[in-house]
């Protein structure tokens, strides 16, 4: 399972690199994530083969989600109220990830205490974006929307890893195998969801230009 | 036994969670293709009351052209050739001279008439020389009456009309113009068009013996005008009171009606 989630990294990487710049830019971001994960993903397991500890890893590459999401949904929400509240959230999150890696989950622990928050906002977040999609709906199928197989990724995920995580944390750090697993097999559907919905934003825009 | 009773808890927790968020996918699925049956719905049936709107307004001015050129026919070309028949009936040897040279000139009356009602119909002029030049040239064969004074002032910016546009407007000048010549016993006639701040004003004011707004609107076809200027997406007013004149005033939004010619 763990080298098929690798295959699905690569995949998606080799996809957002060559839909780079056919993408709009919310879409480029959600490339650069599939990449930035997949490098992390070799990095961290690399580091774990050599030095056996490698949550710092995990560290960095939150402090680098955070504002790639931020980005992502500013771009998609647009909307002048949302904009404030969205800075000063994700900001205050930004700001907690460096005090729990600072003071509270070393870099030797898994900062599970900023995974929960960010899920949460991301949950949030990518409901947002559902309903202004239905407030503005499009003669478009929703099905071949890129923005909602993004959105549905995001949610599904980010639901699941919210409901893994809180459960690692309940359990003090351990987690059972079936939670593993289901969270391995969530990650496979999640990137390819995330790598569908951006091969679709490339196929929107070149029908797009097309037209 | 301990593990047996965490697995069951996470497995049910688990299906709960997937049974829920599948449901709120589907569901939203459901009502997104419902806002967007709702949504095109709302969208053709604007786009049928424009239309029948502008149909209306287009049969309305459609009428009133058919009834303006039966009427120029039926008072003048029609009456200038009875006289002429009646010229040629009664044609005698001791009057021949003189009645010939009287059928010629109605002859040639009705010629120059029915040319009038060609370019009345016509719109090739205003599509050949554009809107300024056409308002100018219709203000200057008025003048050339020696009746009348005419001021014209524009100032469009550059601005250059769509050519169905350009047509429409110069039409409303020709009727607010005929109007005047009909009607008003006007002096001076003043012509303004002017483009600011995304909007065209063009205002047509006379000195003449005015009318009550109120009850005269009908009678001067001004629905006429005001469906034109509403097929432009803008709106035609009118000020007069007996003894002080009157003014048309269009008020039309400049990129429904106009695009900008970059020098």
């Amino acid at each position: 399972m763990n080298t098929f989630l690798l295959l699905v990294y690569l995949v998606g990487s080799v996809v957002a690199l060559l839909s780079w710049y056919k993408l709009t830019t919310p879409f480029r971001l959600a490339a650069l994530f599939i990449v930035v994960t997949f490098l992390f993903d070799l990095m961290a397991r690399y580091i774990r083969f050599e030095f056996h500890y490698n949550m710092w890893v995990y560290h960095i590459y939150n402090l680098l989600l955070i504002p790639i999401f931020y980005f992502i949904f500013r771009l998609m929400l647009n909307l002048k109220g949302w904009r404030t509240w969205l800075e000063v959230v994700f900001f205050s999150l930004f700001t907690w990830a460096i005090l729990n890696s600072l003071f509270f989950q070393s870099i030797w622990e898994m900062p599970s205490y900023v995974v929960i928050p960010f899920n949460l906002m991301v949950i949030f977040c990518s409901l947002l974006v559902l309903r202004k999609m239905l407030d503005e709906p499009i003669q478009i199928h929703l099905l071949k929307q890129s923005q909602f197989w993004f959105c549905t990724a995001v949610l599904l995920y980010q639901s699941c890893s919210f409901f893994y995580w809180t459960i690692y944390n309940f359990l003090g750090g351990e987690s059972s195998m079936l939670l593993l697993k289901l969270n391995l097999a969530m990650c496979i559907l999640y990137y390819t969801t995330l790598t569908y919905s951006v091969w679709l934003n490339k196929k929107e825009n070149m029908t797009a230009n097309a037209r | 036994m301990q593990d047996n009773r965490e697995l069951l808890i996470i497995s049910i927790s688990v299906t709960v969670l997937m049974l829920l968020l599948c449901s709120f996918i589907v569901f939203f699925v459901l009502r997104y293709r419902q806002r967007q049956n709702e949504f095109e719905n709302e969208k053709r049936m604007i786009r049928l009351e424009y239309e029948r709107e502008g149909n209306k307004a287009l049969l309305e001015m459609s009428d009133q052209t058919m009834k303006a050129i039966s009427q120029e026919i039926h008072d003048n070309v029609g009456q200038t050739l009875s006289l002429a028949k009646l010229q040629v009936n009664t044609l005698t040897t001791e009057n021949q001279e003189e009645h010939k040279k009287f059928s010629n000139e109605l002859l040639t009356r009705a010629i120059q008439d029915l040319r009038d009602i060609g370019r009345l119909l016509s719109g090739n002029f205003v599509l050949e020389n554009g809107l300024e030049k056409s308002i100018r040239r219709e203000l200057d064969m008025i003048e050339a009456s020696g009746k009348i004074k005419c001021d014209f002032i524009s100032d469009i910016n550059g601005h250059k009309f769509e050519e169905e546009h350009e047509v429409i407007l110069f039409r409303c000048a020709q009727e607010s113009l005929n109007n005047i010549l009909k009607y008003a016993k006007a002096s001076q006639i003043s012509l303004q068009l002017i483009a600011s701040n995304g909007r065209l004003v063009m205002s047509i004011a006379d000195n003449g013996i005015g009318f009550d707004v109120e009850n005269a609107v009908k009678g001067l076809g001004i629905r006429n005008v005001q469906n034109r200027a509403a097929i432009l997406g803008g709106t035609c007013h009118l000020k007069s009171s007996p003894g002080h004149g009157c003014k048309v005033l269009f008020d039309l939004p400049l990129q429904h009606a106009v695009s900008k010619i970059e020098n």
